[in-house]
């Protein structure tokens, strides 16, 4: 596990486009087939201007860009608190950000679009797990 | 991945902002993470494959699994606002782990009907904890 020093300033982006294939793989696995999700004319019907991604396919991104980054050999507990500011939209292409927290064992975390738009908003917190006392 | 929702008696109308009660336990989800699962995830995201343990993003999916499994049916055009989890361990591949769904709140937000329910995840053999999270939908109706 990283200590505050070792972590690094920032974790590298992970990006992804998120098409229709994307969408309907992710809607198989976590079982969520909400009509936003899949179908256009749904969308529309809840005032989106077409399908949107699941929002926590899209935050997925950041599990993968913690994982691929940190050390968490000795299993850290990992705290993550987001927001979903705005929608993804089918096509769209999302990449992580992140930025470590000024002395602390914490990133402040996001996603944004193509346009520099944050769709996901939070913050990472990292606790060593407690190691047996040794005498 | 399979899932066995532990003869849930599930009410069949559609689930309304007006029928959560806060506090109130929904259900629970029994899943077995298989290896078709942990392939499909790695195709999705291009992750690597790691030596004896599954993403750690993997733990989200359970909770939205059991959310998706126990809280239905739901009406179309919910919106999920806001995600937060305590992440203590990783499940393995093919153990059964079984997620547990209430309703931890219900609020207006402005005109904004909000849910929020938190899934605690656990291990069944050993009851080990792995995780708690709370989804915050906004719902539709």
């Amino acid at each position: 596990m990283n200590t505050v020093s070792e972590l690094p300033s920032e974790l590298i982006p992970i990006r992804m486009t998120i098409g229709a294939g994307e969408i309907t793989a992710y809607a198989e696995m976590s079982g969520d087939f909400n009509p936003i999700h899949m179908d256009a004319e749904a969308a529309r019907s809840a005032g989106m201007n077409d399908v949107i991604a699941h929002g926590t396919l899209t935050l997925n991104l950041i599990w993968e860009s913690i994982e691929r980054n940190l050390d968490l050999s000795n299993n850290p507990e990992l705290t993550l608190d987001v927001r979903f500011k705005a929608p993804v939209y089918r096509g769209e292409t999302v990449e992580t950000g992140s930025a470590l927290q000024p002395g602390k064992s914490a990133y402040d975390v996001w996603v944004s679009n193509q346009d520099g738009l944050r769709v996901i908003e939070g913050t990472l917190g990292i606790t060593p797990t407690k190691q047996p006392q040794t005498k | 991945m399979s899932i066995n929702d532990g003869g849930n008696n599930q009410p069949q109308s559609v689930w309304t902002f007006d029928r959560f009660k806060t506090g109130e336990h929904i259900g629970r989800s029994t899943q077995t993470i298989d290896q078709q699962t942990a392939d499909r995830w790695h195709a999705l995201y291009k992750s690597p494959h790691k030596e004896g343990g599954l993403p750690y993003g993997f733990v989200q999916l359970i909770v939205m699994r059991a959310y998706a499994e126990v809280v239905k049916p739901r009406p179309p055009s919910n919106i999920h606002a806001a995600y937060s989890c305590r992440l203590a361990a990783l499940p393995s591949l093919a153990r059964e782990i079984q997620a547990s769904v209430d309703c931890a709140e219900k609020y207006l937000r402005g005109e904004r009907k909000m849910v929020k329910f938190e899934v605690t995840v656990s291990d069944v053999e050993t009851g080990n904890f792995l995780c708690i999270a709370n989804l915050a939908i906004c719902w539709s109706i």
